[in-house]
Order: structure tokens, then sequence, then C-alpha cells
């Protein structure tokens, strides 16, 4: 597999090269254009070919989509996939090792290897303005998250503060817990309320925007929805 | 102190590495992420009356945020609400006038001055508040969509929802386009006439007609 992004940062696109019998399993509704060798197949995968009605559900609740597609091809073939939001698309490798804990609505696409399951992430997912459920990848393999905006990464080595709807990923040897700006004045006026402080030792991706945030912006400007 | 804008033009983000003793000032809301270490503090800058009045015509924030490190340096990274571009001015003694919601941020040697755009700008259905910004040391400044800068000797035309700052070496005034017809139906209405010596930075894209072309999706 090869998987090049191409329009970054406003507007990527990634295009999966597949080798015979390949294939990737992707968020619904993400397939831009593929070559006719490629065939999809949607389901409630978790896993490969497997999968499970659970997982599928506790997906649903991450705000993701209950249905996965997975693209096969027989012989080369490519699949370009895009997410719904304007933004980047960052391509993350997994060898195996640490797992990396997804917000729940950056997961764009993953090879065969990886094993997506939902998480609840309690209440510092709450807090932390994103989705309260996250996805856990685990395996080996490849796997392409989206942001709202650009994408950009911390080694974080001790301590970090992320604002709340900014985090799109990060290694499972970080943890993070909502905490307050500042002092009371602070957290109420700023502007910036609650943020997310990471400790530990290992990498850290954020987005540069926050999509609810100019929804929020965008929202206020528009007329009231008549009941 | 340091800093680069990075992610441009669609979704710039302002990176800064803080020295020791530095200090950033910046608009409400804009903060990303940042090392633990940074210290913030919250203040109304100006009156508060001056202030309010610049949330209710402007749409900037009452209150500003300043940043800085304890102990040893830090880094802070800033993005303005809507996506665009950032541009970096820095000023030594001079001034720069910006349409008041494109301050993303500055040292906090700069004064912030409230300028009244003019009965006129407020038909233009603009809105247009400004904000004055003099001293010495850094302003970033940003917009939605990309910034155009343009080098304006004798007149120039601007749509007054594209207006993001301009040098007070300029001047302009809020006209009708044309004659009434084109005023009414060429979908441009009013326009600013600048005249004078200095450097206009300009827009690609206005928020106001994005929601406009929303309105006009939404379910009724």
């Amino acid at each position: 597999m090869r998987i090049e992004i191409q329009h970054r940062p406003s507007y990527a696109v990634a295009d999966v090269h597949l080798g015979d019998g390949e294939a990737v399993i992707s968020e619904g509704g993400a397939m831009v254009c593929m070559s006719t060798n490629v065939s999809v197949e949607t389901s409630t995968f978790s896993r490969g070919g497997g999968g499970g009605l659970l997982k599928a559900a506790k997906r649903l609740l991450a705000g993701e989509n209950f249905f996965l597609n997975k693209f096969t091809a027989s012989g080369d073939g490519h699949v370009s996939l895009a997410p719904t939001l304007i933004g980047d698309i960052e391509h993350i490798q997994l060898d195996g090792g640490k797992a990396v804990i997804v917000q729940g609505s950056s997961f764009l696409a993953g090879s065969t290897g990886l094993d997506l399951d939902t998480q609840f992430a309690g209440f510092k997912g709450l807090f932390s303005g994103e989705n309260i459920f996250w996805i856990k990848v685990t395996g080996t393999g490849d796997l392409l998250v989206n942001s709202f905006g650009g994408v950009f990464s911390v080694d974080v080595d001790g301590e970090y503060v992320v604002d709340t709807g900014h985090i799109v990923a990060y290694e499972e040897s970080l943890e993070f817990k909502p905490q307050k700006v500042g002092g009371w004045k602070a957290t109420l006026l700023s502007g910036e309320g609650l943020v997310c402080k990471f400790t530990g030792k290992g990498k850290l991706w954020m987005q540069t925007h926050n999509a609810p945030g100019f929804g929020q912006f965008l929202g206020a400007k528009l007329p009231p929805r008549e009941r | 102190m340091k800093h680069e804008i990075k992610h441009g033009p669609s979704f710039a983000s302002l990176h800064v590495e803080l020295d020791k003793g530095d200090e950033v000032r910046t608009e409400a809301g804009s903060m990303v992420a940042m090392s633990s270490n940074m210290d913030i503090q919250t203040k109304v800058y100006g009156s508060f009356l001056k202030a309010l009045i610049r949330k209710l015509l402007g749409g900037e924030s009452i209150f500003q945020n300043t940043y800085s490190p304890k102990g040893e340096g830090g880094s802070l990274v800033l993005s303005p609400s809507v996506p665009g571009q950032i541009v970096h001015y820095p000023l030594s003694g001079s001034s720069v006038v910006l349409q008041a919601s494109a301050f993303l941020a500055s040292s906090p040697q700069i004064a912030l001055k409230t300028k009244y755009g003019g009965l006129k700008s407020m038909m233009s259905g603009e809105g247009l508040f400004l904000l004055e910004a003099k001293g010495t040391g850094d302003l970033w400044f940003n917009a939605y969509g990309n910034i155009v800068e343009i080098e304006v000797d004798g007149e120039y035309v601007v749509d007054t929802g594209h207006i993001v700052a301009f040098e007070p070496g300029l001047n302009f005034k809020v006209k009708k386009i044309g004659g009434l017809k084109s005023t009414l139906l060429s979908g441009e209405g009013f326009v600013a006439r600048f005249n004078g010596k200095g450097k206009l930075w300009i827009q690609s894209r206005t928020v106001g007609s994005l929601v406009s072309w929303l309105e006009g999706l939404l379910p009724h």
C-alpha cells in the first residue's frame, strides 16, 4: 500500500494505491473516486474482515458511522479518500508498539492490519470539548486521521497544554486531564475556559482550528431555526 | 521571541517561542496549545465602556489575554476563530489601522485605540469599526480567506467587507459603487474609496457572504 496526500493543507485528499488483494477500510462517505477494479464491501468491520455489531454501535456513539467501507483491489488499483470537513490529513504508521487514541470524528481510514476499538473517554472526554468516545487504534499498518484546518504534532516529554476542541490523536503513552486554563478570572473570562493538560512521553497531533467553534461563530449569525 | 506563521493561507496559525520575560497579548479564545509553564492574565483592554463598544460593534472580545512563560521560555500556538491568513506587521513607533475583528495578537507595548468608521460605514451593512494599533513591537492580524497586500498611491476602491488593515497614510470614504442601478443590482452596494499613499490589506473572502449563502440553504 502506498499513500499520497494531495492538496494539503486546506483540502487534503488521500490517494491510496493498493496492490492486488490489498484493502483499506474507511469512514463512510469518504470515497471521492477509485479505479474500477476496486470493490466495496460495507460492514461493521473492526478488524480485517471481522467485525461486530457491538463495536459498530460503539462507533456510532463516537460520532463515526455505524458502517465502514472496505475497498479491496483486484490487481493494482487506487481509491481516493477525503474527510467531510475542509482541512488536512495526517498519515500515521503503527508498528505494533504504542497504540494511538484518535478523537472520535478524526478517523478517516486504516489498513486492514489495524484494530479499531471505541472507548468511552468518560468525563475527561466530555470536558475536552471533543467526543466522549475515542477510537483506540492498535496493530501494525497505516492510519489516516483528518483535521479541521492544519494538523501539527508535538513530541511531548513532560507536560503540554492543548485547548479543548483541538486534539486529533495521541500515543497511548500520554494521558490528559481537563483543567482550568489559569485562575478563576482567566478561566471564566479569557475565552479559553478549560484546557487539556497532557503528561507523559509521546506524540500528540493537534488541529489548528476548532470546527464546533467555527460552527458556533457562523450559527450565531444565522436566523434562528423555526419550530 | 521567535514566531512563525504556519498552515497559511487557509488555516494559518501563529507559533510563538517566548523567551524568559517575553509577553504576548492575544484576542480571547485564540489559544490552541501552549507549554505548561505559561501564565495567563485576563484583562479588559482600555476602559470597560470602550471594550463594550468594541464588542458590540466590532465583534472583538471585551477581554484580552496576556501570556508569559514562568521560569524558562515557553511556546504558544494561536489560531483565529475564522479560517484564513495571518500577517505579521512590526511597528516601530508607527501605527496601522485594523478592521476591529482582525486583531489576533501583539506585544503588550502596542496600544489599541478604537476608531469609528463613520456613519456611512454603518450604512454599508458591514459595521465597519476600526482599531488603531500604535507603538513599538509586533502585531499580528488575521482575516477570513487569504490576505492580499496592495500598495496604494493615489486612489483605490475596495468592497467594504474586504478591508482588513491599512497604513495611516491612507484615508477612505464610503461611496456608492456607481449609479443607482449598479448600486442596487450589482451585488456590490457600498465600496470604500481609498486615497493617499500606503499599504492596504484586503481579504479574499467575507464571512458575510458565507453566512448569506448558508442562510439560503437552511430549511424553513
